[in-house]
């Protein structure tokens, strides 16, 4: 949709407020300290009432709402000029196998009020942007059982997932910061010596070969990819992105992966001498011209300047049968002890239709004014948000429910009009290959279900199989859950300062105590070890600046009323 | 049935048979079968023509004697009844012709010799003449004598007129109400609000009045020594008749819409107050001091005009306190109630650039022209094959006459 | 009642109306097996996708968010259509008193024929996977050393 904006706007909207001035970067690191802060203060919560029993346990509603407030008080801060900041990526609570989207409303039944079982692991994500420039962060925690000190590591199959999604995140933004200092990138990687650069396919091979030393998978969706202002990938599927940078994992690398297995060609060009093949153009799901270039492809050089995100979901590979792991939506249904109803929403900014309701124009409103385009939950523009701390607690939340019961009135008509887009709350599961090879042969490529968020030029999820998302979603009764691990880093390249990791790290966020029997090996050992050896040596290696979490001293208490 | 085979030509009204049909036709023209006629419609049994013709002679002899005794009487009540007033009306009748006459002969000469007519001033024809023949002199004479003698008429009859107005002059004083005469007020100012809000007199333009006892007695004279209403132009008889005239017809009001009747009490008025306006406005205004269309020029110097200013744009009035007053023949467009033009923030316009979805049109026109093709050749071949099997439906064999079984 | 063999015997309107009567049975005949397959010039039949792509222009985006219910029936009728192809699946007879059996259970062996004649290569090469798998196991990476430690004894 090319309407609008003039190409003068496009040029300043995209290019020119993209430069990572010291400005801009002043901008990008507040945000990422509060999403350091804000991280830190829910782990905390955790800890008190899970671990430590300090309190009752957190439902995961509860947990939400707080780190929403802590992150909205935080954001409101300061910057106080900048009209356009908010939360980027309301905080999710994604238990196991959950992927991403589990943030439920606090009034919702009391099947929604989950609470995490020991062994749980439970992947934090939440996100923020100031004046559009964005800092997005995921961890991984293990619930152990209460007491003062974590009884043992948490083994088994988790754990495998929880290491390699950690050790490819860590590995990755090293990677990243390499691009600073070319001379730095390990020798091994490189297939040109001469052209030392970082490609898309150098951090897709080194993501591989971790995920399957720890004999995992790389689940789809995820993603290593350039965020720019206003644009961090939270409209996926929503808007098709001019210009996307970045490697992405679908079912697609799966089945180009298998095929490989068993001596099938990358073209599509069979070694046995069956000549009775009719395999479906794998172009034919994607559009081949790409003039927008927004399908993405790994034929990209990562540039000083440029901000990144890492994002990595890391699941388990069955050792029983081979088979795809593949994302479910959860389409707002109850399932097996809690409630998967849609609770995040996206505005869909090219859409303009007049409301009939009086609600739903005053939730549009609203959600225009403060959310614009990032997504967003009906708690958000309560006129109670922020919780305030000095305020009764109790009566601030039942405002608040009392609010959501009052949008929810105008929610559907927005839906319904496409001027809201609901964000799907994906279930990874593991389907047999068998059972795929069942299915007959498709009748059509074309169609794909509009469900799933996808990235353009992934539509179709098997496309040498002929495969839709649709006839996928047919086998997902034989498929079997399998749980999840996700880090999410966001890493600045400024040549001037360095590279400067706004989210995750370190120093700040130690790894649940885990242990897997698998390690690094071969060839990936190496590297890792030795961009692992550049990070420790400040002076001859390289320099990643994490971003500190902030003085929380006047805001931190409000949780320690909940009590009441 | 015999009777009416020989004499097939009858009147029926007149109960008469005629021989042939000219006689026939004759008869019915003549007066004696109208009359029998309108006997007949008025359900009289008909008369016979010798009766007929007794009954004209009779009517007609009365009226030659009526008309002999009205001609000898009317003479003499002619004289009588014709008064001075409508000899004064033939008179001017007879003048009025005599002028028409006149003029027509004007023309009709200057057509011929291509002479100019000219519309004077005063709205009266100017004819420019070169000559001027003897039956137009006599014309001419014989009018400006009856005029001199009707203005002479006229003159005795003005001056006696205004003797006799003067004799029943009513002189109300300005403290007093002419209508209601028992109520005397303070001051003049009383005495206006006393007409307003009894008598509805509204006095047109209040600001810029600046002598109000003038204007006052001026409406009293008017009234009072003319005899005159006020905003019709009845003529009362007395005092009494134009005051009870004003008070039923609620004649009680100033006109104040055409020139004539503005010009009419301006003495009594100052306007200048409200030329000051527009000669400050003079100073935005080109120096002809005239309204023109607005140019670009102007359009892009609007800042220029103070807020407190009257001023006309191109689509209505501005007046000082920010209203627009438009014409009434846009209204509709006025009234249409139009969608601000959205602006987008910056999010969403960074959003809006970086947009490259398109639109698919989910029905595919090709594809759905092809299926429509095999659907009707479908039901096309099922039609031929349900008529071909209509057709081989008589297998009978032979030939059997049914008047036969 | 006329006889049948008088003259205003109803006999045409009889031979009319079975007449009609066959020929919108053959119809509907045709009609059903129609759908499905399509009688190609080499006798031969094959499965036609619905949909025809045209590269250049857009495809067909489902706009709406298939129910479950609905996905099942169109699986459902897939496998219909697919079995009454092939006659019959297995050497089991397609009808069973009458009434189709869709969710047969095949049996433990694994044949690669139920997609029909026309496997595709890829299908084909991936059931080698599968039946390679479920002989040898599959061969992943092996646990070996003292295996890898994040953490540490603290929350």
């Amino acid at each position: 949709m090319a309407l609008q904006i003039s190409p003068k706007d496009t040029d300043l909207l995209l290019k020119q407020k993209n430069v990572l001035s010291a400005d801009v970067l002043d901008k990008y690191r507040y945000a990422g300290e509060v999403t350091q802060t804000c991280l830190q203060y829910i782990i905390s919560l955790i800890n008190d009432s899970y671990h430590l029993g300090k309190h009752e346990p957190y439902s995961a509603a509860e947990l939400c709402l707080l780190g929403d407030s802590f992150m909205q008080t935080l954001i409101n801060g300061k910057f106080k000029k900048v009209i356009e900041k908010s939360i980027a990526q309301p905080v999710t609570l994604d238990v196991n196998d959950l992927v991403v989207g589990y943030s439920p409303e606090l009034t919702d039944d009391e099947k929604t009020n989950l609470t995490f079982k020991v062994g749980d692991i439970v992947t934090i994500n939440l996100g923020c942007h100031i004046d559009g420039y964005t800092s997005n962060l995921a961890h991984t925690i293990v619930i152990f059982p209460s007491g003062l000190t974590p009884p043992g590591p948490l083994l088994g199959e988790s754990s495998d997932a929880i290491v390699a999604s950690y050790l490819a995140n860590e590995t990755i933004v090293t990677l990243l910061a390499c691009a600073l200092k070319t001379e730095k990138i390990p020798n091994s990687l490189l297939n040109d010596k001469s052209n030392r650069q970082i490609t898309g396919s150098i951090i897709r091979n080194v993501v591989n070969a971790i995920a399957e030393s720890f004999n995992c998978t790389v689940v789809p969706t995820s993603k290593v990819r350039r965020i720019r202002r206003f644009l961090a990938g939270q409209a996926e599927g929503v808007v098709a992105e001019r210009d996307f940078k970045g490697v992405v994992w679908s079912e697609i690398d799966q089945e180009k992966e298998l095929l490989k297995r068993c001596n099938f060609t990358e073209d599509g060009e069979i070694i046995s001498n069956s000549n009775e093949l009719i395999t479906i153009d794998q172009n034919k799901g994607r559009s081949i011209d790409n003039p927008d270039k927004a399908i993405p492809t790994d034929d990209f050089v990562i540039l000083p300047g440029e901000v990144y995100m890492i994002d990595i979901k890391m699941a388990p590979i069955n050792k029983d049968e081979p088979g795809l792991y593949t994302l479910e939506s959860l389409d707002g249904k109850t399932k097996e002890g809690f409630n998967a109803k849609h609770s995040i929403f996206i505005r869909d900014v090219s859409m303009s239709e007049q409301l009939k309701l009086r609600n739903s124009r005053r939730l549009l409103s609203l959600v225009d004014k403060h959310q614009s385009v990032y997504p967003f939950k009906l708690s958000y523009v309560s006129e109670n948000f922020p919780l305030n701390s000095k305020g009764n607690l109790i009566e601030q939340l039942n405002h608040i429910e009392k609010d959501v019961n009052i949008f929810k009135f105008g929610l559907n008509e927005c839906i319904n009009k496409q001027l809201f887009v609901s964000k799907a709350i994906l279930s990874c599961k593991f389907i047999p290959l068998k059972e795929i090879l069942k299915v007959p042969t498709s009748t059509g490529i074309n169609g794909y279900d509009a469900a799933n968020p996808t990235l353009p030029g992934m539509e179709l999820p098997l496309p040498k199989l002929g495969i839709t998302s649709l006839k996928l979603k047919t086998l997902f009764k034989y498929g079997k859950r399998t749980v999840v691990s996700r880090y999410v880093s966001t890493v600045a390249l400024s040549n001037e300062v360095g590279c400067v990791r706004l989210s995750g790290g370190n120093k700040l966020f130690t790894p649940s105590w885990v242990h897997t029997n698998y390690q690094l090996q071969g060839s990936i050992a190496e590297i890792v070890n030795e961009l692992s050896a550049l990070t420790q040596d400040e002076r001859f290696g390289i320099k990643i600046d994490e971003c500190n979490v902030l003085d929380i001293s006047n805001v931190g208490e409000e949780a320690n009323d909940m009590e009441e | 049935m015999d009777s009416s085979v020989s004499s097939a030509y009858t009147c029926n009204s007149c109960q008469i048979q005629f021989s042939n049909s000219e006689n026939q036709r004759s008869h019915m023209k003549g007066e004696w079968h109208r009359y029998n006629l309108k006997r007949r419609v008025a359900q009289l049994p008909p008369i016979s023509e010798d009766l007929f013709n007794n009954k004209v002679n009779t009517s007609e002899k009365k009226k030659k004697e009526e008309e002999e005794e009205e001609k000898s009487k009317g003479q003499n009540e002619v004289d009588v009844k014709l008064n001075a007033k409508q000899l004064r009306k033939k008179q001017r009748e007879e003048l009025l012709e005599k002028k028409r006459k006149l003029l027509e002969l004007a023309k009709n000469r200057l057509v011929g010799n291509g002479g100019r007519v000219i519309m004077g001033e005063d709205g009266k024809m100017v004819v420019e003449k070169k000559e001027e023949t003897t039956e137009e002199k006599n014309l001419k004479e014989e009018v400006k004598e009856a005029a001199i003698k009707e203005e002479e008429e006229n003159n005795v009859d003005e001056e006696q007129l205004i003797k006799e107005k003067l004799a029943n002059k009513v002189d109300v004083p300005v403290t007093k109400c002419i209508f209601c005469k028992d109520e005397e007020f303070e001051n003049i100012d009383g005495t206006l609000e006393h007409l307003f809000k009894n008598h509805g007199l509204y006095i047109p333009e209040k600001r810029f009045l600046i002598n109000k006892e003038g204007l006052l007695a001026y409406l009293y004279e008017k009234i009072g020594y003319g005899n005159v209403c006020l905003s019709c132009n009845f003529q009362g008889r007395n005092f009494q008749s134009i005051i009870q005239h004003m008070l039923s017809k609620n004649h009680i009001k100033i006109p104040y819409e055409n020139e004539e009747e503005k010009l009419e009490i301006s003495d009594f008025y100052d306007f200048s107050k409200s030329y000051e306006i527009e000669t400050n406005e003079k100073d935005t205004l080109d120096e002809d001091g005239e309204w023109e269309d607005v140019d670009e020029e102007e359009l892009e110097n609007d800042e220029d005009i103070d807020g407190e200013k009257l001023y006309a744009s191109d689509y209505g009035l501005h007046l000082p306190n920010g209203m627009v007053l438009g014409h009434r023949s846009l209204a509709k467009y006025y009234r249409q109630n139009l969608k601000p033009e959205k602006e987008w923030s910056e999010a969403q316009g960074t959003v809006m650039a970086a947009e490259t979805r398109k639109f698919v049109n989910t029905i595919d026109t090709k594809a759905i022209a092809a299926q429509k093709r095999v659907w009707n050749r479908e039901a096309k071949s099922r039609d031929t094959n349900d008529r071909r099997a209509q057709k081989f439906i008589n297998w009978q064999p032979h030939y059997r006459d049914e008047l036969l079984q | 009642m006329p006889s049948k063999n008088s003259v205003n015997k109803p006999k045409d309107n009889m031979i009319r109306q079975r007449k009609s009567h066959m020929a919108s049975k053959r119809r509907q005949r045709r009609s059903n097996t129609g759908v499905t397959i399509i009688k190609t010039s080499k006798g031969t039949n094959e499965i036609v996708p619905l949909l025809t792509n045209n590269r250049n222009k857009g495809g067909v985006i489902a706009n709406t968010i298939i129910s479950n219910k609905k996905a099942k029936k169109i699986e459902r009728n897939i496998k219909y259509a697919e079995m009454r192809r092939n006659g019959n699946v297995n050497g089991k007879k397609l009808k069973v008193n009458g009434v189709v059996d869709i969710d047969m259970k095949e049996d433990g062996n694994n044949d690669n024929n139920t997609s029909g004649p026309k496997e595709s290569a890829v299908r084909k090469a991936l059931w080698s996977i599968v039946d390679g798998a479920k002989i040898s196991g599959l061969t992943l990476a092996v646990a070996s050393g003292e295996g890898t430690t994040l953490g540490g004894p603290s929350f």
